[in-house]
């Protein structure tokens, strides 16, 4: 039995030993398999998360391991956001087993148990991968959005992030500590529970030893070992119940202290989830906020590179400006030295000014002048008017002349006749003794001898009424004839005026164009001299200015030795006191009078030069002054049309309209001039003839006489009119000129209607004529006077019908022959065409022909119903 | 057009050799003097060619009075071309082409209605057409040659409406002598 029992103590204490070892082993292989987990998972997790394997793991062994359990993520120095959170999540997953913990009655059911452990860990970690993964995929979906966007990657707010890392940091803090308490909690658990069995392993072993020696009856030994066994077993059940006692202490503490961290982990979630709700808001409001900064960003992103674009185009154009500048301020150098030389342009200009105005006023003169010219051109046209008429009169005048001889032949004739019935009178009266004649023949030769006498009387004053007209005539012919030479005169007078306009304006046109010129450089040069010699003016002030102060500065510096010598001079023992004090004060005197002159010449210097400045301010205004009203009649005159030859041509066809009508007007000047020439020719004829007939003296009584006194009152006439024009032009005074003119125009054209009418009278009482007396009506057909061709129609033809091609010949006049045209009417009359006109080349007996048929049939019918009336009757 | 227009009311040419004809939805009155004709026609084209070359500024009627040959009345259209528009592209048309016509159709409108207020021309009178071209513009041959603006003195302007095409702008107006008979 001893033997079985020591056996089976050492069999306890073999399984006790297993049992430790197992538990070493168990104890082992966690650290082993959480050291294991890490490297794996350490190797397995993203490279984001190595400490969270590292973390993962110190938990886990935490979780079996009583006192490196407690080790929280803050102590073992986690600082990354991502991690915290990570640690945070992980411990709000872990969730302990709420039961306590099956009895480890084997090595088995510790291995399932950190298995199960385990698997927990595993289920965490993938949880918490999962979550990574997600708030990785978030992360990456939010970067995501942001690059789509185009925005720039930007970090939360720091407000906002600080708050969640504060209260993420609190949560991992409660969290971690939960976990600690809890995994102490479990901890001591199983360790009492270890403790507990194996104190009841001891028991069942002192219970199978007391049976064991009880079953050894009577051995006082055994007994004695049985009750120190039993006392050893008292005193560890005595220990084992202070142990349980202060276990049970322990862990009433830790379930108390459990419920607290629970109750506060319950607050902390709850403040967890509202503020993550909060957090889930400002969230939202931080990306739209992100969104918006984002955009802004965008466009001030593109703002600015617009700004720089346009600021580096900005800084390309002042580097050329700045270059032009620079330039300009050399050429201001030389423009400075011009600046005399443009006063003296100034004045010039005030005196081309005064030049160009005056230049302008003879440009209205010339307007002037030229409308007088157009004045007296239409005065010229009158005049050519007044010629014509007088070549009427002239006409008129020979019919006149034609009219006096004829009267002048038949009077002569008729003093004739009666020279020779006077003297057949006497011889009558000589006879009257000797022979009776007959009383019949006597009074017929003294009635004839009157009617002569009547006639003669009649002849005689139809000569004086001619005479009259005759001088009338040549009054008027005189008269236009001086009125013609007169405008004659004057048209050479206006166009030696109009040469000498033209020149002239062609003088003012180059002129104005040189002022124009000069103008435009004068402006150029105020354009640019004007600042440059400014600025140049503004440096010479300040260089003055300058040193005028540099003058100041000596001055003082002269006072200052002055006064240290004042002060320096008791010291001085070798010359006297006195000596030295007035050798300084000259010396200080004399530098003191040197700079008050120095600073006098400086600000009178400058004084001027303001002065200066400002007088050629005051030029630079006047000269602005002028260019803005020289703008303003620039663009006036742009308005109008004017063109800019430096940058427009203005164009025109050479042959156009206006030249047209212009050369037709120059060439009707030229035809009116030569029609004048004639004119005046032929007036100088008609005055030499007079003369020469005036000349010639009486041919015989009273019509020598008549002759002699129309010449002389002829020659008295023109006499009249050369004084009367000669008067006028030496008067000037063209307007009664002009007047008279008119008035003599009117009264021309009152006598130009007059034989107008006359004409047409005689024209009318012609055409009666030659229709009765031949028994034919003739009329002009065609409009053409040249042309010449008429209509002539038989008096016996139906008045109705006269003037149809059925009843009527049309003839053209030529020169030297007369056309029949072919009409309906002259194919009636065929034979008497061939026959009188065709072959004998007679058209009055033609016309003769057709008249005595159409009056041969009239009469033919006339004397049958004659005849027939007289058979009846 | 518009110069026929002014030609007629203005009874530079007689009446007679005028005949109708319709254009921009108006009757307008065409010359039928061949003279004048080939004269219009030489001008308008090389006007023409000038618009595409966008080297056009202006085109002034002018009539003078013949015994005179002062200038009276003075018809000026500015063109203001659109130097962007200077390429071999094709142009697309930004303005309506019927919008343009109804401009156009509205200054001839103006023109016929002028005559209400400009002087009567109791003279003979002729008329000339100026175009104002670039400096650099070469002339095509010796029938043109360079004149001055032919401005009137002592003038009344009057403005008249302007129409737009897609690249070129023309601005009407007329100055008159208030008196020209005097």
């Amino acid at each position: 039995m001893s033997n079985k029992s020591a056996a089976a103590t050492a069999e306890a204490s073999s399984a006790s030993a297993a049992k430790r070892r197992c538990c070493f082993q168990e104890t082992s292989s966690s650290v082993s398999l959480s050291s294991s987990f890490g490297s794996e998972d350490m190797q397995n997790l993203p490279p984001k998360t190595p400490l969270l394997g590292e973390t993962a793991g110190l938990v886990a062994s935490a979780g079996v391991s009583t006192a490196s359990a407690a080790a929280t993520p803050m102590e073992l120095g986690i600082r990354d956001p991502v991690l915290k959170r990570y640690s945070r999540d992980y411990s709000r997953s872990f969730q302990p087993p709420q039961g306590p913990p099956p009895p480890p009655t084997s090595t088995m059911s510790n291995r399932l148990a950190l298995q199960q452990q385990q698997q927990q860990q595993n289920r965490w970690r993938q949880q918490s991968g999962t979550f990574e993964g997600d708030s990785r995929s978030s992360t990456t979906a939010s970067s995501d959005f942001i690059a789509a966007a185009g925005l720039p990657r930007q970090s939360p707010a720091p407000s906002l992030l600080g708050d969640r890392r504060q209260q993420q940091q609190q949560q991992v803090e409660s969290n971690v500590k939960i976990n600690g308490l809890q995994m102490r909690l479990l901890a001591e658990e199983s360790a009492r529970k270890r403790q507990r069995i194996e104190a009841d392993q001891q028991i069942h072993r002192l219970r199978d030893e007391n049976i064991r020696l009880q079953s050894r009856e009577g051995s006082t030994e055994e007994r004695s070992r049985l009750a120190t066994v039993t006392a050893e077993l008292q005193t560890v059940r005595d220990e084992y119940q202070d142990y349980r006692s202060k276990t049970q202490r322990t862990l009433d503490d830790c379930q108390r202290n459990v419920t607290r961290l629970n109750r506060e982990k319950l607050e902390l979630e709850e403040r967890a989830t509202a503020d993550k709700e909060r957090l889930a808001l400002e969230l939202k409001e931080a990306r739209n906020r992100v969104f918006e900064l984002t955009s802004r960003e965008l466009r001030m992103t593109e703002e600015a590179r617009m700004q720089a674009e346009i600021r580096s185009k900005e800084l390309s154009e002042w580097k050329a400006h700045l270059a032009e500048r620079e330039a300009q301020l050399e050429e201001s150098s030389k423009l400075q030295a011009r600046v005399n030389e443009l006063e003296l342009q100034a004045k010039r200009h005030e005196s081309e000014r005064a030049r160009l105005k005056s230049a302008n006023e003879a440009i209205d003169r010339y307007e002037q002048v030229r409308q007088q010219n157009a004045r007296l051109k239409e005065q010229l046209a009158a005049a050519k008017q007044i010629r014509d008429d007088r070549l009427v009169l002239e006409e008129e005048n020979r019919s006149l002349r034609g009219r006096l001889e004829s009267a002048e032949s038949r009077a002569a004739t008729l003093a004739a006749d009666l020279a020779a019935a006077q003297t057949a009178e006497a011889k009558q009266s000589d006879r009257s003794a000797n022979q009776s004649l007959t009383a019949d023949h006597w009074s017929s030769e003294s009635a004839r001898l009157a009617s002569a006498q009547r006639e003669l009387a009649l002849a005689t004053a139809g000569r004086a009424e001619l005479q009259i007209a005759v001088s009338a005539a040549e009054r008027s012919l005189s008269e236009s004839a001086a009125a013609q030479s007169e405008a004659e005169a004057k048209i050479q007078r206006l166009e030696t005026e109009l040469g000498e306009l033209k020149r002239r304006l062609r003088l003012l046109s180059r002129e104005r164009d040189m002022l124009k010129e000069f103008v435009a450089s004068y402006r150029l040069d105020c354009t640019l001299g004007g600042s440059g010699s400014e600025q140049a003016y503004l440096q010479r002030i300040s260089n003055m200015e300058s040193l005028l102060d540099d003058y100041k500065r000596q001055l003082d510096e002269a006072l200052a030795e002055k006064s240290s010598t004042a002060s320096a001079a008791p010291s001085r023992l070798s010359l006297p006191v006195e000596s030295q004090q007035q050798q300084q004060q000259q010396q200080a005197s004399s530098r003191l009078s040197l700079g008050e002159l120095a600073s006098k010449q400086e600000a009178s210097l400058v004084i001027e030069l303001r002065q200066q400045i400002t007088e050629l301010h005051k030029r630079l205004a006047a000269a602005e002054e002028d260019k803005e009203m020289l703008a303003a009649r620039e663009a006036r005159l742009s308005d109008l049309g004017d063109a800019d030859p430096r940058f427009t041509r203005v164009l025109h066809l050479v042959q156009n309209p206006a030249q047209e009508a212009e050369e037709a007007r120059e060439n009707e000047l030229a035809e009116l001039r030569k029609k004048l020439e004639k004119a005046l020719t032929r007036c100088e004829k008609l005055e030499e003839k007079l003369k020469n007939r005036a000349a010639a003296g009486p041919a015989d009584g009273e019509a020598a006489a008549a002759t002699a006194g129309s010449s002389a009152a002829a020659t008295s006439v023109i006499g009249d009119m050369t004084r009367d024009v000669s008067m006028i032009v030496g008067r000037g005074d063209l307007l009664t000129e002009i007047e008279r003119l008119k008035t003599e125009l009117d009264r021309k054209d009152l006598q130009k209607q007059r034989q107008r009418e006359a004409f047409r009278t005689n024209t009318e009482k012609m055409r009666e004529a030659v229709h009765r007396l031949l028994g034919y009506r003739v009329q002009l057909e065609s409009d053409n006077p040249s042309e010449r061709l008429f209509r002539i129609s038989s008096t016996y033809v139906d008045f109705d019908e006269q003037d149809s091609d059925k009843t009527s010949f049309l003839f053209r006049l030529n020169d030297d022959n007369v056309d029949l045209l072919t009409t309906d009417y002259v194919s009636e009359w065929q034979s008497d065409v061939r026959h009188y006109v065709q072959e004998r080349n007679s058209v009055p007996a033609f016309l003769a022909t057709v008249t005595l048929n159409y009056f041969g049939s009239s009469t033919t019918l006339v004397s049958s119903s004659v005849m027939g009336a007289t058979t009846i009757s | 057009y518009a110069v026929n227009s002014i030609l007629y009311q203005r009874g530079i040419y007689p009446s007679e050799s005028f005949s109708f004809e319709q254009k921009y939805g108006l009757t307008v009155l065409v010359t039928s003097d061949e003279k004048l004709k080939a004269y219009l026609i030489k001008i308008l084209e090389q006007v023409k060619q000038w618009l595409s070359d966008l080297v056009i500024e202006k085109l002034v009627l002018v009539i003078r009075r013949v015994s005179t040959q002062e200038v009276v009345e003075r018809w000026q259209f500015d063109i203001k071309c659109d130097k962007s528009a200077k390429s071999d592209e094709p142009m697309v048309a930004e303005k309506d082409e019927k919008q343009v016509k109804k401009d156009i159709a509205d200054v001839i409108r103006q023109i016929v209605a002028s005559v209400t207020f400009l002087p009567a021309l109791d003279f003979q009178c002729s008329f000339e057409l100026l175009i104002y071209c670039d400096k650099n513009t070469e002339l095509p041959s010796g029938e043109w040659a360079d004149t001055g603006p032919q401005l009137v003195s002592n003038s009344v302007e009057v403005k008249l409406k302007s129409f737009t095409t897609s690249i070129h702008k023309v601005d009407s107006l007329v100055a008159y002598k208030l008196n020209p008979n005097e």
